[in-house]
């Protein structure tokens, strides 16, 4: 079978930078592979080593996306090979613009049978981007997902959705996004991180895609809430003595 | 400034009507279109002033196979905003519609205004709840998710309920199955008192323990997403962070949590924090009221004496 997993890089949430009026600093912050997005790429990952065929990361953004740390990282999670589609006009992108920009990378890059995405992107989560592919990409789609299995020219899934657990039929080619609970992400040995160096791997521009001009949201402000501080009274140690004083501390709140 | 026209969609009917309340609160008019029985369209009407009904689900059908005929509706009533739940099916429908109606979707929306201009903004959470962004929905029409929240409205005038025949898709998917899903379901939102655990826990025994703590004090156990997800110890109804449950009990005791902000959006609200973690560095020490440094493995049996 012949699969893309789909991902976003992100600046990782703790490394962000929050200024005084709540305005965020992304100067410092550190990359990483959407957290949900493991799990797309981990179900490719194993699909193909019980069924075979190949599986390909791709993933559209600015500058981010060419990291080659954060590739590597993809690289040895399982993908034979990576395809990145890097334009300043992916910043700051929302789902629509992203499942846009992912739709025409895919077109360009001929046949497939399968379509996997996350969730959600850790940095907006808006569980949009799998189904909107899909949908753009003329193909069925559906989210949810918790279980695949390859059968004849469908995929049959276990779907989870809003208390209901339903099994499904779908016919391929199609495009899905899987539940985060759906696996357990592999961490990547020496041996995969060193191979991961040796992959191939496609890094794309606008000039090579044709990316979606039209923007449907605007996002006015990203603002950290202001919360009050906390009187973080801490308390160090096992002795008696010390789990006495923080017991009674606690107490002393429950009353 | 109110909207002209807003309509309001959720597969799961028993969301209508405080989307309604929603609709009715930002537009002057408000349309619903049901997919559930003919008493919930009837209900509806009680709080939109139109109600497109679709009828009953067809049996084997999925309600994701309705999307053209709401698609179809929302063509003809030509509303600024279309307000829908935050349930998975909801979420793939509103997707569905935004690329054949050419809609921005905004989703699970903290709150919901109509500026001067008389465009849609919405606060909803991002980066894992380290921030709030404010988006706003272009072009004629926005699609938003909400979790609902709003006080109760009535429509200017009791709406009236129209029964429609409409088409069902075929979606390329088969449903070969469907049940309700056999997992514990816990409120934990309502919860007085958590006691919440962490991969830093350590092990099962220790879960055991924490569960003795939790009795003692009156309190329901909860957790981080590894713990439901990826150890299975407990139902995802017990996870508690930004893409699980939202919380604010008097007591949140947190068990072996290092306190990434993905976790303590969900727990924030909470009067009281007290964090047990054997690692001084984890973030939880800084956003605490009452912390101890030490191994679970030593302290949580003694704690359940003391506390």
């Amino acid at each position: 079978m012949k699969i893309i997993a789909c991902y976003k890089i992100v600046p990782y949430e703790q490394s962000i930078g929050i200024a005084q009026d709540g305005s965020l600093n992304f100067d410092k912050a550190e990359l990483m592979i959407g957290q949900y997005d493991l799990n797309a790429i981990e179900a490719g990952a194993q699909l193909v080593e019980k069924c075979g065929g190949e599986l390909t990361a791709l993933t559209v953004g600015s500058q981010e996306v060419e990291n080659s740390k954060m590739r590597k990282g993809v690289l040895s999670r399982g993908p034979a090979n990576c395809v990145t589609v890097c334009d300043p006009g992916l910043k700051d992108a929302d789902s629509a613009t992203t499942s846009a920009a992912l739709a025409e990378a895919i077109k360009s890059r001929g046949e497939f049978d399968l379509v996997i995405c996350g969730e959600g992107s850790s940095d907006i989560y808006a569980q949009q981007v799998g189904v909107q592919l899909g949908e753009r990409l003329g193909l069925p789609c559906i989210n949810g997902v918790t279980e695949i299995t390859a059968g004849e020219g469908c995929i049959n899934v276990q779907r989870n959705a809003d208390g209901e657990t339903e099994t499904l039929c779908i016919k391929l080619p199609a495009v899905i996004s899987v539940a985060s609970g759906i696996n357990v992400t592999r961490v990547p040995s020496m041996k995969d991180i060193l191979a991961a160096g040796k992959k191939p791997f496609a890094a794309l521009t606008g000039a090579d895609v044709a990316l979606p001009g039209e923007r449907y949201t605007e996002t006015v402000s990203v603002l950290a809430p202001q919360h009050a501080a906390r009187p973080c009274k801490i308390f160090t140690g096992d002795s008696e003595e010390t789990l006495s004083a923080f017991a009674a501390a606690v107490n002393a709140e429950l009353k | 400034m109110k909207l002209k026209k807003a309509l309001v969609f959720s597969s799961n009917a028993s969301n209508i009507a405080s989307l309604c309340w929603g609709a009715n609160s930002l537009a002057q008019e408000s349309v619903a279109i049901v997919l559930g029985t003919e008493s919930q369209a009837n209900e509806a009407a009680a709080w939109a002033g139109k109600v497109l009904w679709l009828g009953e689900k067809a049996q084997g059908s999925m309600a994701e196979s309705y999307t053209g005929a709401v698609a179809e509706l929302v063509k003809k009533e030509q509303p600024e905003l279309l307000l829908m739940g935050c349930g998975t099916r909801d979420r793939c429908i509103a997707a569905k519609l935004a690329v054949r109606l050419g809609a921005g979707v905004i989703t699970d929306a903290a709150t919901l205004e109509v500026d001067e201009a008389g465009s849609v903004l919405v606060k909803r959470n991002v980066f894992g709840g380290a921030a709030q962004a404010t988006v706003k929905a272009l072009g004629a029409m926005g699609i938003v998710l909400t979790s609902g929240g709003f006080d109760e409205t009535a429509p200017a005038a009791a709406g009236s309920v129209e029964k429609l025949d409409v088409q069902i898709e075929d979606m390329g998917i088969q449903l070969l199955d469907t049940s309700a899903k056999q997992e514990e379901t816990v409120d934990i939102a309502v919860a007085k008192r958590i006691v919440a655990v962490g991969r830093g826990l350590g092990s099962q025994e220790n879960l055991a323990a924490a569960e003795d703590l939790a009795a003692k004090l009156g309190a329901e156990m909860g957790c981080t997403r590894p713990i439901a997800e990826e150890q299975h110890w407990m139902s995802r109804s017990r996870y508690i962070g930004v893409s699980g449950a939202t919380v604010k009990p008097d007591l949140y005791m947190a068990l072996g949590i290092s306190g990434q902000v993905q976790h303590m959006v969900g727990a924030k609200s909470s009067k009281i924090i007290v964090a047990i973690n054997k690692d001084a560095k984890a973030p939880i020490f800084q956003d605490c009221d009452i912390g101890l440094v030490a191994d679970m493995n030593k302290v949580l049996p003694k704690l359940t004496q003391l506390l």
